[in-house]
């Protein structure tokens, strides 16, 4: 019996369809359980000159209301740099920064106390854009640098330049479920945490930090998320760090669930990036140079900003080759909530820029787009990256053969051509974009991992592990992984809520590496099970010892390699086991091998491997609004030897429409004074099913297992982000169809219909 | 006045609830759905993902007696709607749909499908996915495979990418409507036919409710208490009034009112103004030209909620009926108890959310002129995503041509002030010119001089300026043939 590959639908699929599935506020609140309202700054940058909650205090029903001096450990929610208050001090620095918390009987309390707090503040300069911050000077450390070659005396040497400036925005992560913490107050001091969060360890940290606790005091508990993308990743921990410092001091539960509107409003978003490139190439389209110079807008703290801003430097090069590249970065601190990690976590804000100069490289040698990308592919006279790593196992010309064919992409082409000389105006376009992206988490101190496996007395089975569930299938796949292990059914395994108490010191579930990671924990926490069966095991099939024979595991039965009818049944093997004494839990761990990266000298190893993808998209777009009609989308991906196939393209799908809500629609816009205006689904608009392509295909690379993974396979969440680039791409084919190369050049992201217009019609 | 009634019935999965509303009630009649679903029947299956209409995680499907006496079965978004709502219909939601046989659990089909499809990825939106899922199951009319995805569009899923949910519903579409709730239909038809239509009076000690049976009783209610909330569908409304508390005080709620008739003369469509969307879309095949409309309306959740005259009273400048009616004419009627009163839409408009409307006074219906043959009426949309979004710019305009010469030509745009407006300037120009791309490209210059838009979270004012040109060049091509295009 195999369990890899198989067609296994999602570990809670019952539960979701039925309602049953319970999220943060879907545990039955114990009676006495308070709610709780976050007090915000009004304003973007100002001193707290002075406030006033006695009248609000005195509101009926209201438990308590907090400062910062009220914090009775640090005041620090920042997760690598402790650079962001739990609640603010003397100065805030964006607009909604949390100043006092409230807990109370009702909501309505809560509000009614939150109108009486009188704040005085005294105004500073703030500023919200990067050109601000570039200008002001206001950056989070001193810049970094990744280079190869000798880009200067190449661009200088390089038959054709090109040079620029290219934005992309933001985009709001909206999962579905918004922030939400639960924490009840226990005896000895101990705080359960129900968090919604990727990152059960970090939320155990930061509040057995603000609580001046140690951390086994604290107990995080994550069933599932509804949805995350990076969101939840460092910013759950604000809700629990609220929640926990209002529950330990009423000694009553709190609940803390931000709506919609405040989590649009004050949460974290992809970082908006701003890069000013140069490159140089010749005449056949080769690139020769490359210059960049990246700034992203991380808000007013760090967060993960450097570490996002790596992985976007790491992934400037996309799939293409380039000798001379000098890549080097500022993260700008600005008056707004500070960004975090989404899905592709700076990847997309690199690799959108190479696209783009693979765009002008095309439009001045007048090769073909695809022809000028595939020209440039690793693999062809290059293979090492700017940062020195090989890649290796390049799927990326078999891809492009292999995606010609599926998409029937020469034939469409010149349909498009046909119908583009018919049509004014409506103008459609296809192009492709390719994705390599590196596994691994680029801090290499994070690539480890731990897992727990109980076998109980009947056979069945309890898996813990670091990975937490957001919809990406992880504990689907980690079923798989320990009934593979173990020869038996996954109806036998259930995998628990990730646990602080199961498994400690965890990282987050980020960097598409949940799988890789936390499976070969499993993995292992099952293999050390066997070696502890295997004596008994052999004593009772009778067999003789020398160590050759291997144990074979299948079908719930255990037997010897050769001699599969002569088997004991496993949860016999198990009775047996437990009389004898043997422990039957045990701890997994595993820390991927051969990666190191050096952040001064820019070089080293940071990736695991590779994860490839590639991506026809045709659109339609009407150059009368500009709106956009995705008409098909054929996708060919690298998810290694896939452990489940439906779950991989699952994310697949999921990603690329994400990508395309980024590329195309979703826009966050600030006035003036740095107050978002779109701060609701009304006006804040992620993809529907109406811009679902109307022809969708979605391919798995076969033969493809990749050695050193778990049980060959890749990792799947982000890659598949960034094959929405082909959308954006498409539409730039369209444009071109009506005003020509230059004018399609200008479009950057998201095109919007207002953008779209705007190059339309652009002088 | 009809008897008033100081508590609602209704069948919640199938068993009958009757909750009487008084001084010391705990559970406001003010409430909505989802709230009344979770906080007090501890039934968490829905969710709440915006609560404001547009996520559909809190879909749910009601089930009501048709005129004919069959059931009718709806999706709606239970953030917005009111408990008293429920009054006489039938509330299902994700915790009905799958039952219990001899302690087995037996799902529903649809439930079974997005399993079998991989449909859930984190599950949130999940259960209004199921919901929707279920109410095109239970439709009388199945939906053509390509009007799957206009229904669906009221339920955003941000993980799934959509295709699989699509996939189901392109499976759900070729079942028989055949459950567990059809086993039952005549027990639920019996059920709620014994429930009274009676006028809804809902007091406690904070908050009066009136859901009145009759369209006379509503304005007798409105002469009594003007400062009465009033709402329809509330899908405008629920926002200030599930913000605020002192906005919930005192509400008239139409919804019941009975008032949703299409009549019809030699020369005008009378619309009653409880007429829905989802009706409207159904007359559409009466009314050719408010199908433009229907088409870029919202979603079905929605839909099946908004009325017409809501969108008409909500008097926002960017509300899709608004253009459509100026541009068709159309005149609105206002009864209050004493007497009525005629007027064009757009002189009842007034400025930014104003209109002519007084505290005594409720829309009685919308008159809409017939178009002649020679008449070419026609609406567009300019919006960010192509479906459930408000538009950025629109534009509707009625063209009288008479062998090539523009006889009368009205052009209206929404979203392009604090109000729609006619763009005369614009409509001017073209005033008795030959129907020609050059008179067009003029028309298209005179834009800026009807408007100076504002920039908002929608678009910024350029951008609005090109989408109202863009919408002119898509005025002419609509008319004149395809083959001549320039
Ligand atoms: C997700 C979502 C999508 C939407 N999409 C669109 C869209 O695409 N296009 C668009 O134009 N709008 C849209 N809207 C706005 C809204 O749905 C419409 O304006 C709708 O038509 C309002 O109708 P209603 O019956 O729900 O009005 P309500 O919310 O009940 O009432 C709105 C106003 O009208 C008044 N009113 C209602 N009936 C009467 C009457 N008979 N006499 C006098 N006054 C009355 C009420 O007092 C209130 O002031 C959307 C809303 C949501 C939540
Ligand atoms: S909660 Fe989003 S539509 Fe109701
Ligand atoms: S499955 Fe996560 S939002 Fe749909």
């Amino acid at each position: 019996m195999n369990n890899t590959r198989a067609i296994l639908n999602h570990e809670s699929a019952l539960a979701h369809v039925t309602g049953s599935a319970k999220f943060i506020d879907d545990i039955p609140e114990i009676p006495g359980t308070l709610c709780a309202h976050v007090y915000r700054s009004t304003e973007a940058h100002a001193r707290i000159m002075s406030y006033d909650i006695g009248e609000a205090l005195k509101t009926e029903g209201v438990h308590a209301i907090l400062k910062a001096n009220d914090i009775p450990g640090k005041n620090n929610m920042g997760p690598v740099v402790h650079d962001e208050t739990c609640l603010a001090e003397s100065i805030v620095n964006f607009r909604g920064e949390a100043i006092f918390l409230i807990a109370a009987d009702t909501n309505e309390a809560c509000i009614k106390a939150a109108s009486l707090i009188k704040v005085e503040y005294e105004l500073l300069p703030a500023i919200f854009t990067i050109e601000e911050a570039i200008h002001h000077q206001s950056f989070f450390g001193d810049g970094r640098k990744i280079s190869c070659g000798d880009s200067k005396t190449a661009l200088q040497e390089s038959p054709l330049l090109i040079e620029g400036e290219f934005r992309s925005g933001g985009q709001e992560h909206w999962y579905l479920e918004t922030q939400a913490c639960l924490c009840i107050p226990d005896e000895n001091n101990e705080m359960q945490v129900f968090s919604s969060s990727q990152n059960p360890a970090e939320t155990q940290s930061i509040i057995a930090e603000v609580l001046g606790l140690d951390k086994h005091l604290v107990r995080v508990e994550v069933k599932r998320m509804g949805g995350a993308f990076g969101g939840k990743e460092t910013q759950a921990a604000h809700v629990a760090a609220w929640s926990a410092l209002l529950a330990k001091f009423t000694g009553r539960p709190v609940k803390i669930r931000l709506n919609r509107r405040d989590d649009q409003k004050f949460t974290g978003k992809r970082h908006p990036f701003l890069t000013q490139y140069k490159a140089g190439f010749d005449k056949n389209g080769h690139l020769l140079a490359v210059e960049m110079k990246l700034f992203s807008n991380a808000g007013a703290t760090t967060d993960l900003s450097w570490a996002i801003m790596e992985r976007a430097m790491f992934h400037a090069d996309n799939a293409y080759y380039c000798p001379n590249m000098n890549i080097t970065a500022m993260v700008c601190k600005t008056n707004l909530p500070s960004n975090t990690a989404f899905r592709g976590f700076g990847g997309p804000q690199g690799m959108a820029v190479i696209e783009h100069i693979m765009d002008a490289i095309s439009a001045k040698t007048g090769i073909a787009p695809f022809e000028v990308r595939k020209l440039n592919f690793y693999g062809n006279t290059g293979k090492y990256t700017h940062y020195g790593q090989e890649v290796k196992n390049i799927h990326l010309q078999r891809m492009a053969i292999e995606l010609e064919t599926l998409a029937s992409l020469a034939q469409r082409q010149s349909a498009i051509k046909d119908f583009n000389i018919n049509n004014k105006s409506v103008k459609r376009g296809l192009a492709v974009s390719p994705v390599k992206f590196g596994i691994s988490f680029t801090t290499t101190h994070l690539n480890q991992a731990g897992a727990l496996m109980n076998i109980y007395q009947d056979g069945s089975i309890m898996v813990s592990h670091g990975g937490t569930e957001m919809g990406q299938g992880l504990h689907t796949k980690i079923r798989q992984i320990a009934a593979t292990e173990l020869g038996i059914e996954v109806d036998k395994i259930r995998v628990s809520a990730t646990h602080t108490d199961h498994v400690p010191n965890t990282s987050a579930t980020a960097a598409s590496s949940g799988t890789d990671l936390n499976g070969m924990a499993v993995q292992d926490a099952a293999r050390k099970l066997k070696t502890r069966l295997h004596s008994i095991a052999v004593k009772l099939l009778k067999a003789d010892t020398s160590p050759e024979k291997e144990i074979c595991y299948d079908n719930s039965r255990v037997f010897i390699a050769d001699n599969p009818e002569k088997f004991i049944p496993f949860n016999e093997l198990i009775q047996k086991a437990y009389f004898e004494r043997i422990s039957l839990s045990a701890t997994g761990f595993y820390k991927t091998p051969d990666i190191h990266f050096d952040k001064n000298s820019g070089k080293g190893q940071p990736f695991h491997y590779f994860a490839f993808g590639m991506a026809a998209t045709e659109v339609e777009v009407d150059m009368h609004s500009g709106m956009v009609k995705i008409l098909r989308t054929d996708i060919l991906h690298d998810a290694g030897n896939s452990i489940n196939p439906e779950i991989d393209k699952g994310q697949i799908a999921g990603g690329y429409i994400q990508g395309c809500g980024w590329c195309i629609f979703e826009e966050i816009k600030y006035d003036q004074k740095g107050n978002i205006l779109n701060f609701s689904p009304d006006t804040y608009k992620i993809p529907t099913m109406g811009d679902m392509p109307v022809d969708f295909n979605i391919h798995l690379l076969g033969h493809n297992y990749h050695e050193g993974t778990i049980f060959g396979s890749k990792a799947v969440g982000e890659p598949p982000f960034m094959l929405a680039l082909s959308a954006w791409l498409a539409i730039r084919q369209a444009i071109e169809a009506k005003a020509g190369k230059e004018k399609a050049l200008k479009l950057q992201i998201p095109a919007t219909n207002e953008a779209i217009l705007r190059c339309i019609l652009a002088e | 006045m009809n008897q008033d009634n100081s508590s609602i019935q209704f069948l919640l999965g199938n068993v009958l609830q009757n909750i009487t509303f008084g001084p010391d009630s705990i559970l406001q009649p003010c409430s909505s759905i989802l709230d009344y679903l979770r906080t007090h029947r501890q039934l968490k299956g829905s969710k709440e993902g915006c609560r404001e209409g547009d996520c559909g995680a809190c879909t749910i499907v009601v089930g009501s007696l048709d005129n004919e006496g069959q059931m009718q079965y709806n999706a709606l978004n239970s953030c917005l709607i009111m408990l008293p709502f429920l009054h006489g219909k039938q509330l299902i939601c994700i915790e009905h749909i799958a039952i219990n046989e001899n302690s087995r659990l037996r799902l529903h089909p649809v439930q079974q499908l997005i399993i079998d499809k991989f449909g859930s990825q984190c599950g949130f939106c999940t259960p209004g996915v199921i919901m929707s899922l279920f109410g095109i199951y239970k439709s009388t009319e199945k939906p053509k495979a390509t009007e799957l995805k206009q229904i669906l569009t009221g339920n955003l899923c941000r993980c799934t990418g959509y295709k699989p949910i699509f996939e189901a519903a392109l499976d759900v579409i070729d079942l028989v409507n055949h459950d567990h709730f059809s086993e039952d239909e005549a027990n639920t038809i019996e059920q709620l036919q014994r429930i009274k239509n009676s006028n809804l009076h809902l007091k406690t000690n904070n908050q009066e409710y009136f859901r009145p049976s009759n369209f006379n009783d509503a304005l007798l209610i409105r002469k009594s208490h003007p400062d009465i909330k009033t709402a329809f569908g509330f899908t405008d409304a629920a926002h200030q009034i599930l913000d605020k508390p002192e906005n919930r005080t005192s509400i008239l709620d139409l919804s019941g009112s009975n008032h949703n008739q299409l009549l019809e003369n030699k020369d005008h469509w009378v619309l009653q103004s409880g007429i829905t969307f989802t009706e409207l879309r159904k007359y559409g095949l009466k009314i050719p030209l408010i199908k433009e409309l229907t088409d870029v309306f919202a979603s079905l959740q929605i839909r099946n909620m908004a009325s017409l005259a809501g969108n008409l009273a909500s008097a926002s400048p960017v509300g899709d009926s608004i253009p459509v009616l100026m541009a068709l004419n159309a005149k609105v009627r206002l009864a209050s108890a004493h007497q009525n009163r005629e007027m064009y839409v757009r002189d009842f408009i007034t400025g930014y959310r104003q209109t002519q409307l007084k505290s005594n006074e409720l829309i009685d219906n919308i008159i809409i002129p017939k178009p002649s043959v020679n008449q070419y009426f026609r609406y567009f949309k300019t919006s960010r995503r192509h479906d459930v979004d408000i538009s950025s710019v629109s534009l509707a305009a009625m063209i009288d041509l008479d062998g090539g010469i523009i006889k009368d030509i009205r052009i209206f745009f929404g979203g392009m002030a604090a109000t729609t407006l006619m763009a005369v300037k614009t409509s001017e120009s073209l005033q008795g010119k030959p129907f020609s791309k050059d008179n067009f490209t003029i028309a298209e210059s005179m834009i800026g001089k009807d408007f100076s838009p504002i920039s908002d979270a929608r678009s910024s004012e350029k951008g609005r300026i090109l989408m109202a040109r863009g919408l002119m060049s898509k005025l002419y091509e609509s008319i004149i043939p395809k083959t001549d295009h320039e």
